[in-house]
This record gives structure tokens, sequence and C-alpha cells, in this order.
């Protein structure tokens, strides 16, 4: 099949099923869904000639043949089962999307300071139209990114939180995508807005989960504003089931000493990609990337980060972690690009990657680009396999050879998912970890 | 309790150990001297069973069962313990869930009862008193950021907490000042009893002032040229080793 064709195969079923898309009686929203359809047309899904697609192969997604996604009844039982596994546990706002639309009876939302908006896509278009278009598409542009372009055609739904000024939500937000039987092989375009408002704070949890083995593709594009010295806090948990794909942009805009914080956890999937973009817009502005990724079988993940200071005296600190396994391949590319105003940047990153098994792969690449002349900025990568001398020191105590490397691998793991600041997350993702890093051997928890 | 018979060991292509015989009998404290290079370390890792070296010769009995064939962990169950020259540092892993894995594993492969979080605690507090150990060590990751001294420190605790039959201590007074050095000293006297063997390695007679050997072996180019009492170990650090080596050579 040639590009155009595998163009052609995503935009035709989806324009089939256009006639239901949101915002259908908003000229703004009408003209950058076919502005953005146009734009993909010409884009095309992307390459690997691209470099900033080396490490991301998307011919199984563009070669597929996905339907639509549009919500609709999911099997009972499928939907509470997986609910029980995730965190939050009743303790944090909750939005459940199933199939890319939200399932309104499914939500909870505790007590929400006043002016505080917690709803889908479709609800604030009508609700908070102006918070909307004033932001939508300002931060992740499709001009240059066709898998946003589509995203940006063919959105059906998200969340979008708006918090106003000054205010602090306690809780986390957490989002959930359920992926279930009901819908196959379909594609979901998932949009999310988050709106921080100055000296306002948010956390946002983002939960990918699969209720069934098949295949099937999420295409999430997430932006999020922080207004001056507002804090955002946003983790992405990504555990989709192993034949489905699932490619996430997310695009942070800080302003004036506004602090964001991203964790991304990436598990699941046969392909996926974690595309983030911050921009450090103001003074003082200052971000935080952590991310791990743990794969096996024939998994491939790649892990795309840009972090622009485009203003003096902001700060960014970077750290990836990823354990690989089986004849996986994961990837990381760390890009930094430093303006030639951008004076007393601090920006570091480190990337390291333990190989647990001789065919697993890993790319890495840091790609540093300094204009300005008064900076602070560091870099690093390793990979390599678990340390032979402590290996031998935990068996020369009497811990087998297997035990020996489940809590070596776990510690190396472990503390990425201790810097995530909310506590049911990292209860949560703990067993998960361990369960992938360690099939059928789930191990106590660590006192 | 420990025979070893004309022990032969190489890494890589570099033969170590060329020949070593020694024997240890429970309730004894043995020192092993000698100058660098002589394969003390060696001998130690070969005990505990360091993949990494190459047995090309030779026997090591324990308790009457040869030991060559067993992995590391094996050994550790049947009670050998080696406290290291350089404890390595394990980052992620608290000294508290390395020590409680390592007792449990040892206390179900022997078929007893693992012991339970209180019982533990109980008893690492109890043991870390002992070595004069800030509990909050055992909330940090192993060995993470420790003084050479607290490294130390921190072996003579796991021994403690694991109460083997042999120990060996593989230069564990390098590096420690006066007072680590009592302390570990300290520890390792109140392990001492009828039933156990403790061999000690080391490069300075001043350890076996606290420590004091039944046993002092000199270890030269792989091979134990001298064996005396207490005495030998005095005269060495009078005379140093030269004398040895030389009447090695001219034997």
């Amino acid at each position: 099949m040639s590009l155009t064709q595998t163009t052609t195969s995503w935009i035709e079923p989806f324009d089939t099923a256009a006639d239901d898309l949101p915002g259908r009686e908003l000229p703004w929203v009408v003209e950058m869904r076919a502005a953005a359809r146009d734009r993909f047309r010409t884009l095309g899904w992307p390459t690997r000639r691209f470099e900033e697609w080396r490490y991301t192969d998307v011919s199984p997604i563009a070669r597929a043949a996905f339907s639509p996604a549009r919500g609709g009844a999911p099997a009972r039982g499928e939907v509470e089962t997986a609910l029980a596994r995730l965190p939050g546990g009743g303790k944090f706002h909750r939005l459940v999307f199933v199939d890319g639309v939200l399932v309104r009876p499914l939500t909870i939302l505790h007590d929400l300071p006043a002016g505080v908006r917690v709803l889908s896509l479709v609800e604030a278009l009508t609700e908070i139209p102006d918070v909307v278009q004033a932001h939508l598409g300002q931060y992740a542009l499709y001009e240059s990114n066709a898998v946003t372009a589509l995203n940006t055609a063919f959105w059906r739904d998200g969340v979008v939180i708006h918090v106003p000024r000054g205010v602090a939500l306690e809780r986390p937000i957490e989002a959930i995508y359920l992926a279930t039987s009901g819908a196959g092989a379909s594609a979901a375009h998932v949009r999310n807005l988050v709106v921080c408002e100055e000296s306002a704070r948010v956390d946002l949890v983002e939960v990918w989960h699969a209720a069934h083995a098949g295949a099937y593709f999420n295409n999430v594009t997430t932006e999020v504003v922080a207004a001056p010295n507002a804090s955002v806090r946003h983790v992405r948990v990504q555990e989709e089931g192993k034949s489905a794909h699932h490619i996430g942009n997310t695009r942070f805009h800080a302003r004036r000493d506004a602090r964001v914080s991203s964790f991304v956890i990436t598990t699941g999937g046969a392909t996926s990609r974690n595309d983030l973009e911050f921009t450090l817009a103001e003074p003082g502005a200052s971000c935080e990337l952590n991310g791990l990724y743990v794969l096996n079988g024939r998994q491939k993940a790649d892990n795309y980060t840009l972090v622009d200071h485009a203003s003096p005296q902001c700060k960014s600190s970077e750290f990836y972690k990823g354990v690989l396994d089986g004849v996986s391949e994961g990837s990381f590319t760390g890009r930094v690009v430093v303006r030639q105003d951008a004076q007393q940047t601090d920006a570091e990153q480190s990337n390291r990657n333990l190989l647990l098994s001789d065919d697993a792969r890993v790319n890495t690449r840091p790609q540093l680009e300094i204009y300005a002349d008064d900076v602070k900025c560091s870099h690093g990568a390793t990979s390599g396999q678990l340390d032979r001398h402590a290996l031998f020191y935990l068996r020369s105590r009497g811990i087998d050879h297997i035990r020996a490397r489940q809590i070596l691998t776990r510690a190396f793991a472990s503390e990425i998912i201790a810097s995530i600041p909310i506590g049911p997350v990292r209860d949560h993702l703990l067993p998960v970890v361990e369960d992938r890093l360690c099939p059928g051997h789930l191990l106590e928890e660590g006192s | 309790m420990l025979k070893i018979t004309d022990l032969h060991a190489r890494i890589d292509d570099t033969e170590i150990l060329k020949g070593v015989d020694l024997e240890i009998g429970a309730g004894q404290v043995h020192a092993i001297m000698g100058p660098n290079g002589s394969g003390k370390s060696t001998l130690a890792q070969v005990i505990a069973g360091r993949e990494r070296f190459e047995v090309t010769q030779g026997t090591v009995t324990y308790e009457g069962g040869n030991i060559l064939e067993l992995a590391p962990e094996e050994r550790a169950i049947k009670g050998i313990f080696l406290g290291f020259q350089y404890p390595v540092e394990i980052p992620g892993v608290t000294n508290k869930y390395f020590l409680k894995s390592a007792l449990n594993a040892q206390r179900t492969a022997r078929g007893e009862t693992e012991l339970d979080a209180m019982e533990f605690l109980t008893l690492l507090r109890a043991r870390a008193e002992l070595m004069d150990m800030d509990p909050k060590f055992l909330d940090r990751s192993v060995n993470q950021g420790f003084s050479g001294g607290e490294k130390k420190k921190n072996e003579i605790l796991q021994m403690a907490m694991l109460e083997p039959k042999l120990a060996i201590l593989d230069e564990t007074d390098s590096g420690l000042d006066i007072d680590a050095l009592k302390v570990v000293a300290g520890g390792v006297n109140t392990l001492r009893s009828p039933d156990r063997a403790i061999l000690v390695v080391t490069h300075y007679q001043r350890l076996l002032d606290y420590i004091v050997p039944d046993c002092v072996h000199v270890l030269c180019d792989g091979q134990i040229a001298k064996s005396g009492d207490k005495k030998l170990a005095l005269e060495l650090e009078e005379k140093g080793y030269g004398w040895i080596e030389k009447e090695m050579t001219g034997a």
C-alpha cells in the first residue's frame, strides 16, 4: 500500500463518520478540522526518514484498517473489572472514557472548589466555549505534525480542565481511557486540554488501559497551559493492550514562574510513542520530565521529548529510564533547545537503560542545541546489564539468582516510580511494573 | 569445618592461587596475611563462590562436603558468609529489605519459618545497636553514600543477622580508623563461639590486636608460605614480608 493510499484510508472512514463529530455548529471548530484534515492529506503518515520519527515505525498503524471509535455501550463487567484495577480508588476526581467517549454516569467529582471545571470536551464546547476556543490548537500545532493533524481533524472527545486563578485542587483528577472489546479494531482520536490560571494548581493522571487483547489505536493530543506561577503535574500511565498502538502528543506551555511536571510510565502497547514538548515561554518557568519504559516481547516504545528554553532563568530536568527484555526496542530522544536570549538556563538530562536480554535494543540520543552563552546544561546516557558485583553480593547472602535479578531490576525501575508525587499512582504502578519484570513472580512489597 | 587442599584458581589466563592448603576447625579464628597481589581476596571469593574465578585444581570441603560445585547462594545457606573488601552499593534497595530478603531466603531454604515484620525489626534493631549503627542507615539504600567505615560496619551487621557458621572477612579493617576498628572487632568477637569458625583476611597486624587469632598464615604468590601462631603477625609487622618471600624462593 502506498503512502497516499494509507493516508486516504485514514481519512475516508472518518469522513463518513464525521456527521456526528462535536462542534459542527461552531465555525472555528469546523474550519480548524478542515484545515487539519487537508494538512494530514498533504503530510501523510511520517516515515522513519524524518529525524523526529527515526525510531517510531508507524507503518503497522498506517496500514491497519481501523474503524472510527465512537464510544457506545461497553460490555457490562468489562469496564467494572478494569476500573477496579486502577488507581484513584474513589479518592480522585474521576472521568471515564470508554472507546474514546466520556461515560457520564461513571464520573466522580468530589466537592470541586468554586469556578473549577472538569468536563468532557464535548460538554466544554457548550459550557466554556471561550476557554476552549482560546487554547485548543494553540500549542499542539498540526502544521508540522501529521499525527496531530489527524487528531485535530477527527477528535471526538477528551477531558477539559479549567482551574481559575489562585485555586489549588487538592485531589488529583484521573482520566481513565478504556479500550473495550465492543469497539474492536478501532481508532480513537482523543483531545485533552488543561488550563491552569495564575497561581492555581492541578494534578492530572491519564490512565490508558485495555479491557481486551486485540489491536486498536489511540491517538491522543493533550495541551497543558500553566499561567504565571501556576503548577501542573501530569502523569501518563500507558498500559494499553499487547497488540495496541498508542501515540500521545503532549504539549506544555509554561509562563512566568510556572512549574510543570510530567511523569510518563509505559508498560503497554505493541507500538507506542510518547511525544512531549515543553515551551518555557517566560522567565522563571521550570519543568521536570520523568519517564520509565518497561518493555518485553516485541514491544517498541519511543519517547521523544523536546524542551524549548525560550526565555531566561528557566530550569528543566529530565530523567528517563528503560528496562528492556525480550526483543523489545526502546528509544529516547532528549532534545533541548536554548534560545539566544535564554540566559541563565539550567537544563539537565539523563537517560539510563537496563538491558535484560541480548536481543533487546535501545536507542538513546541527547540533542542539545544551545544558542545562549550563560547556561548550565548537562546530559548523560547509559545502557547496560545488571551489575555483576551487585548480583554476586545478593547471592552471597543467600538470595537465589532469579530473585536477585528481580530485586535489582525493581530497584532500577522504582526510582522513577518513587518520583511520582501521587501516592495511589505509585501504589498502582509498583505491582504493574513488577508484574512486567517477572511475569508470574509478583514480589512482596518492600519494607 | 573447612578444609582446602591444593587449590588452584585463575581469572582469565592468570593463575592466582597455586596450590593452597588450609584447614580451619570449629571454634577457631585464623588470619591470612600477605603482600598485595598474593591472592588473599581471591581465596576469600573462591570459597564464597565467585564465578569469575575458575578453580582448575584442588578441593574445598566444608562440613565434610565438597562445595566447589555449589552456587554462591547455596553456600550462604549452608552457613558461609563473606564480608566484602569493597561492599557493593545497591541504589533503590533499602538495607532493611535486603537483610530481610536474605535472612528469610536462608531460613526458608533451611526449612525454618520466615521471620515476620515485627520479629525481624526487633532482631535488626538489637544487632544494629551492637554495631553502634544509627538506625537511619537501615532505611537507606544498601551502602549507598556510606563512608568506608559505615560500609564495613554494615558488613558485620549482615554477619550478625545471618549468624553464619563460617565467616570470611576480607580486609574488613582496611580504611577504618581506630574507633570504627574497635566496633567492627567487637562485633566479630561477640560472634566467636565453639561451633563457629572465622577466617580474617588482612593486610595489617593492627586488627589482630583486637581479634586475636589462633593461627596466622602468610599467603605469598598463591601459596601458604608460612603458618604460625599470633606471634607470626607481630614478626611480620616488624620485618615486613620480604624475608618470607626470600625464604620461599630459596626453598
